[in-house]
């Protein structure tokens, strides 16, 4: 037996998951007068998650009312529907922590066995459970009885991770929405429509850790909690003019206006507790002990709001049936910009052609349709995810540790007066909406009445005035980068979509279904100065987990978005590894970072296909992705830690996958297994793959008084892709997934009386 | 009908009002309690921010609310942001993790967008345009003493821009116009007026407004520090300018400011001017006051003292240990001049034959390896070892389950492996003074030594060295022997410029000085002097081209600013 194994013989998969239990209850009733129908319905859902301590419970109630008056000239539609939540999170470190930790270890050091093996010493800091011992710097945590502490190197016991750890949250929410219609009397073709809405919640979770914790919180425990409130209300009134001069001119026009009010607002706070054991004191003078006084607690308070404005209209004109023109115009204002910048307009134009319609195709009766779509349109953004006062010039006071002292001394104290500082933040009134322009043209088939349809799409878009943190000049604001409209980036792609009854007979149908896109994104532009091709200007994105801040992506201009940028290596004749000096600088450094790959896909494909046959029915879909590339970050990760495995005492698994790259590179002269092979392109695979999503059986009864059906389903039975992690199917292209994507199946009887 | 169209009137109207008024919606103050404006501002609110960014990475401590976008908000401290590119290309730190840009910074390989380069960068000009900002608008409020400090804390983000990249932008007020460059020599030329003359309104040496706050005595130093360079960044020596250099030591050396009584005093947890034992602010001129509880961030002293410190160390008074700086060989060898070659021992026997006197055997955290005052008996040792204070040096550890482990010696240093290269345990948040109440079990307490009294008996030796005449008889001897008497090393009788480099090696390790050093002495760049990883190689055998000299002005502002030429080179 190796140095530091231990003698038990855990799985640790068994000790973190368990069979859960739901049950779901829902209880509707219908009814009313003619003029005043209604709807109400209450449920309740209980749920116990796989991942042991995880648990929702739900409770919902929902009323529907319909009332109509003056021959239904006026309508009403109210909706309400109120929703509580109970939720106890499992700490989900406990995932990954299961798949690396030590099976020879126990969950449990026994204290009434003297184990030699397992120290047990330490059970008491580590509240009775195994983990990887860590001397305590007693001095420093002025507490002789507490021997050991955690280590943020190693992992922790799963089942201590989750049980150590409480996380509840409540909350509650109310939807609702009343509609008004009123055509006006003598002038039907005349429609007046108005909408209120109102969405409130409250939500208030709570975290605590026990003093036994594995983690940061390990000694003072952690009792935290996070409150918010937020609500959205919502205001729109339109009204619309109908017209169909005669049977070959049909004309519309609607015009409308919207408000909407969004706020939130909330607070969090926390601290943990020296224990009754900690011979520190908080005074110089050694009159106050810190034994049971709070530890490191903090609080805020924050609240925030936006305003949307809208005026909007759209005209609608169809002549003899086959040609058709929609045009829109709206104006946006958002209270996020400063005033001149708020208002954005944004026209679109829609034609269509059916061309079929037209005398020289009417009696071709293969085609059974076939129609021309042409578009242009533009679409504003705002959403910043960066707060709602972009365009005002704060200064932001400093929070608990981050005040200063200039050394003036309290008299009664004697210690030093602490300043709350003020901080002007980065602030850009210019900045205003971020705009797409779209051009689409497309074309509908229909051929054999309608059995095979299929269409076809081009479209182009460019995105301009894109919103985002960009490098600004230093110097000229508050901080280096500033949220600003910079660059701009373009997509265009083709879409394909086919679908076809390929059987139709009375016992036996077969409907196939295919779809198929092609998209390409590229970077246009991307500064706010000058550029030049010897070092381009690029935004580092694709945070990895190696090391400490380190990124695998750039969006460059001339690039796709997400592009890796690695280190190209070769093998050499000894089978090991080395990178490419491309700028023959005879040193390895970020200029011999290359381009490779995106994690965007090429082309993407799906199939549908359903079989019926008496009362037996088949379904599967397949979906597809080629040219979609992935960093394993799994697998990358482990490359530094492969030469100790039984790093600062603990012995994790390794993953087999990485081996032979390690192997591979372990003697290399130019890659180092702890400071660069993270970035050589050996990580970045072709995460090309073919999934099928689900497959369905079923047979459904179908007499007159009773209707049942019976099926299994299974959930993402199989996946094909020469990628070597577990799942290429990941977003932005950095794979840090532990854990696959599950397979499930179902069963699953319905009745109908 | 009649009906109808009224009640079409009334609701148009309800409609119509409703719009107008929302519209006004659009204007709105924020309601974030967090945020004023600047019509409710209080001048302290914005004279402490302009100190705090020499000691604060943000608005909440440790972190959370960063001044500095686009990197990892620990590393943007003003502090670590020049240790780091200060440190780690030369040849006294190694730091074994691989975090971004450190790699390139030890094997002097770096490029326009190194992470440390361009955080050093975004530091400077995030002080200077906030200092900026008060002194277009506050300097009236302000009166002439806080405008002259306030000059003063943007002109040592300038000095740190002239010797880092060269030439920069330059910008002294708030304008959203893309700031012009200037070059090195105008920058040099801008700096010392700007000292001089702000000096005057400093409050006399020794005799600051209150202890965070500074006196001429910084800016006396920091004059004689850059006076002292002038031939790197002139391109020629000037006799008179090492008059200067001398002139402006000697001013400190004669103030109230004197050595502390023992140099650890001067890295440890109450070395502020509370205490009533130690005395290390009878030294420190420019503190930068550090707080387990008020003032907390992960790259000052938080930084310095837990990058240092590993599991079965002496205790350093924080539990937070980063495992990551390491000695490099020509560090140790300062210390143990006998040590001339890459050993690896892995037991006693060999411990004992390759490091000679200089073996010492340390025991984890129990009472027996401490003294009476709390401090190990393997430093003790150490230091009776290499006849010096400052040799602060571990090199064996016990791990968790007691094995002793021998620490190598100008080998490769592994992540992970705990005792490859030797330990410093040089920045502590231990006390000397046992009243002394520590804020935090992890946060520290030790304010950062920005600038201390010791520099100016250096600078003076090195500036009489160098041609200045002697003032007042002071001789470089004399001078360099106050400094050693306080480490309890052996006086010298004769002293030349390679002493006063490797003295200042002794001195200043760890404190952001060496790469200034190492280029004043010419023997930063070319192939005079190897050390460990050296232009990347273990024995240093690559020589570093001169450009090396200025670090290369970030990418993401030549970009972003036209005006701007690169630095030659890059």
């Amino acid at each position: 037996m190796a140095d530091g194994l231990g003698s038990a013989n855990t799985n640790w998969q068994d000790e973190i998951y368990r069979t859960a239990i739901a049950t779901d209850h829902n209880f509707n009733v219908m009814g009313g007068t003619k003029h005043m129908p209604y709807r109400a319905s209450l449920g309740y859902t209980y749920q116990d998650g796989t991942l042991r301590t995880s648990q929702m419970q739900r409770a919902t109630a929902s009323l529907n009312l319909n009332p109509s008056f003056l021959d239904d000239h006026l309508t009403f539609n109210l909706n309400a529907k109120g929703m509580y939540i109970y939720n106890r999170y499992a700490e989900g470190g406990a995932v990954g922590s299961a798949l690396v930790y030590d099976p020879t270890r126990p969950v449990r050091v026994d204290p009434f066995l003297n184990d030699t093996t397992e120290n047990p010493a330490y059970h008491k800091e580590y509240g009775g459970y195994y983990q990887t011992p860590y001397l305590a710097d007693q001095s420093a945590l002025m507490d002789s009885t507490w021997n050991y502490v955690q280590n943020g190197n190693v992992p922790q016991n799963p089942v201590a991770q989750l049980m150590n750890h409480k996380d509840q949250a409540h909350s509650g929410s109310f939807v609702g929405n009343l509609e008004v219609d009123y055509k006006i009397h003598g002038l039907e073709d005349l429609r007046l429509h108005a909408n209120f809405g109102a969405d409130y919640s409250y939500g208030k979770q709570t975290t605590v850790d026990n003093v036994y914790s594995y983690n940061g919180n390990n000694y003072y425990g952690w009792d935290g909690y996070n409150e918010q409130t937020k609500y959205n209300l919502q205001f729109n009134c339109y009204a619309q003019y109908y017209k169909d001069f005669n049977e070959n001119h049909h004309f519309d026009i609607m015009a409308g206006y919207e408000w909407q009010h969004f706020k939130n607002w909330g607070s969090n706070g926390g601290n943990g507790l020296y224990q009754m054991t900690n011979t520190g004191f908080l005074d110089k003078d050694k009159t106050m002990p810190k034994a049971g006084e709070k530890y490191n607690e903090n609080f805020y308070k924050y609240a925030t709001e936006n305003y949307l404005v809208s005026f909007f209209g759209r005209v609608n004109y169809i002549a003899l049936n086959r040609y058709m023109i929609t045009a829109t115009v709206r104006g946006d204002g958002s209270s996020r910009f400063a005033k001149g910048n708020q208002w954005g307009v944004f026209p679109s134009v829609a034609l269509g052609w059916k061309i079929k319609e037209e005398a020289f195709l009417k009696d071709v009766n293969w085609l059974s349709d076939l129609k021309l779509r042409l578009g242009y349109g533009i679409t504003g953004q705002q959403d910043l995810n960066n707060g709602d006062y972009p365009g005002l010039l704060l200064y932001e006071l400093s929070r608990e540790g981050a005040s200063y002292t200039l050394g003036e001394i309290d008299p009664v104290t004697g210690q030093y007066i602490y300043y709350q500082t003020a901080r002007p933040n980065a602030y850009n009134p210019d900045l205003t909406w971020e705009k797409t322009t779209t051009y689409n043209a497309g074309l509908d088939f229909g051929f054999l009445n309608s059995r095979i349809t299929a269409s076809v799409d081009y479209y182009y878009r460019q995105t301009k005035d894109l919103i985002s943190m960009v490098d600004v000049p230093i110097g000229t604001n508050f901080r280096n980068q500033v949220l600003s409209n910079i660059g701009s980036l373009s997509n265009q792609g083709v879409e394909v979509m086919l679908n076809a009854v390929a059987i139709d007979r009375k016992h036996l149908k077969w409907d196939l279904g295919f779809n198929f896109t092609y998209n390409q994104n590229k970077i246009l532009h991307l500064s706010t100065g000058s550029n030049n091709a010897d070092n381009p200007y690029y935004v580092t994105t694709g945070g990895i987990s190696s090391g400490t801040g380190n990124t695998i992506q750039r969006h460059q201009e001339g690039y796709a978005a997400n592009t890796f940028f690695v280190y190209q290596t070769y093998k050499t004749e000894k089978g090991t590894y080395e990178i490419y000096d491309q700028d023959k600088s005879g040193s390895i450094n970020d200029k011999d970072l290359i381009p490779y790959h995106h994690a965007m896909p090429d082309f993407t494909m799906g199939l549908q296909s359903k079989w019926q046959f008496y009362g037996v029915d088949i379904s599967i879909s397949l979906r597809s992705s080629i040219g979609n590339y992935v960093y394993n970050d799994v697998k990358a990760g482990k490359m530094s830690g492969m030469a100790t495995p039984a790093r600062e005492g603990g012995y994790t698994n390794v993953l087999k996958s990485a081996l032979p790259v390690y192997n591979a590179i372990v003697d290399s002269k130019t890659i180092k297994t702890d400071a660069n092979a993270f970035m050589t392109d050996l990580f970045v695979e072709n995460g090309s793959f073919l999934r099928i999503d689900n497959i369905t059986v079923g047979y459904t009864f179908d007499k007159p008084k009773i209707m049942a059906r019976i099926y299994a389903t299974v959930q993402n039975p199989y996946l094909y892709s020469p990628y070597s992690g577990l799942d290429p199917e990941v977003f932005s292209g950095i794979d840090n997934n532990i854990y696959p994507r599950s397979m499930s199946a179902l069963l699953g009887v319905s009745l109908q009386f | 009908m009649k009906k109808h169209i009224s009640i079409f009137t009334v609701v148009a109207l309800l409609f119509g009002s409703m719009m107008s008024s929302c519209v006004q919606d659009l204007e709105h103050d924020c309601i974030d309690p967090n945020m004023i404006t600047d019509k409710d501002i209080e001048l302290n609110q914005l004279f402490s921010k302009c100190y705090s960014t020499l000691g604060l990475t943000g608005q909440k401590g440790p972190d959370g609310s960063g001044d500095i976008e686009g990197m990892d908000e620990g590393k943007s401290s003003f502090y670590r942001t020049v240790n780091e590119t200060n440190e780690y290309g030369c040849d006294q730190l190694y730091w074994i993790w691989p975090d971004i840009g450190v790699a390139e910074l030890r094997s002097n390989s770096w490029t326009s967008t190194n992470i440390q380069c361009r955080g050093l960068y975004a530091r400077c000009y995030f002080d200077i345009t906030l200092c900026n900002l008060f002194l277009d608008n506050y300097e009236k409020e302000a009166g002439a003493r806080k405008t002259a400090e306030v000059r003063f804390i943007r002109a040592l983000n300038y000095y740190y821009l002239l010797d880092n990249f060269g030439n920069v932008p330059f910008c002294l007020h708030v304008e959203t116009d893309d700031p012009d460059q200037i070059k090195r020599a105008d920058l040099y030329d801008w700096l010392t007026k700007e000292l001089e003359a702000l000096r005057t309104d400093l409050a006399p040496a020794g005799q600051r407004e209150s202890y965070y706050r500074i006196d001429q005595a910084a800016a006396d130093l920091l004059l004689s520090r850059i006076y002292l360079n002038h031939e790197i960044y002139l391109g020629t020596a000037d006799q008179a300018v090492y008059d200067k250099a001398a002139k402006y030591a000697k001013m400190v050396i004669d103030s109230p400011y004197q050595l502390a009584s023992k140099y650890q005093y001067l890295f440890m947890g109450d070395n502020d001017n509370l205490s009533a034992v130690n005395d290390a602010y009878k030294e420190i001129i420019l503190p930068v006051a550090q707080d387990g509880l008020q003032t907390r961030c992960w790259g000052g002293s938080q930084y310095l003292i837990a990058s240092y410190s590993t599991a079965g160390m002496p205790s350093v008074g924080t539990i937070d240990r980063w495992k990551s700086l390491r000695a490099k060989a020509q560090l140790v060898q300062l210390f143990c001049p006998e040590l001339k070659r890459p050993y690896e021992p892995t037991n006693a026997a060999e411990f004992k034959k390759m490091y000679g006197k200089y073996a010492v055997t340390t025991s984890t955290e129990d009472a027996s390896s401490y003294d009476e005052n709390g401090f190990p008996i393997c430093i003790k040792e150490m230091q009776a070892a290499c006849g010096d204070d400052r040799a602060l040096f571990i090199n064996s550890i016990k791990d968790t389950t007691g094995v002793l482990h021998y620490c190598n010696f100008w080998k490769e240093c592994k992540a992970d492996v705990f005792y490859s290269g030797w330990l410093i345990w040089k920045f502590t948040n231990k006390v000397a003074d046992p009243k002394h109440v520590l804020g935090d079990s992890k946060l520290v307490d030790m304010d950062i030594p920005m600038m201390r009294a010791a520099e100016a008996y250096f600078n003076y030796a090195e500036a009489v060295l160098r041609g200045a005449g002697e003032i007042d008889g002071y001789t470089p001897v004399e001078a360099i022997n106050t400094i050693r008497r306080r480490a309890h090393a052996e006086e010298i009788s004769t002293c030349d410029l390679d002493y006063i480099l490797d003295e200042r090696g002794r001195e200043f390790y760890g404190e952001s000085m060496r790469r200034n050093d190492l280029i004043r002495f010419h023997k930063f760049t070319g192939s005079t002097y190897a050390w460990e990883y050296k232009g990347g190689d273990i024995l240093g055998k690559t020589p570093i081209d001169d450009y090396r000299i200025l670090f290369p002005l970030p990418l993401t502002d030549v970009v972003a600013n036209s005006k701007l030429t690169q630095n030659p080179g890059y």
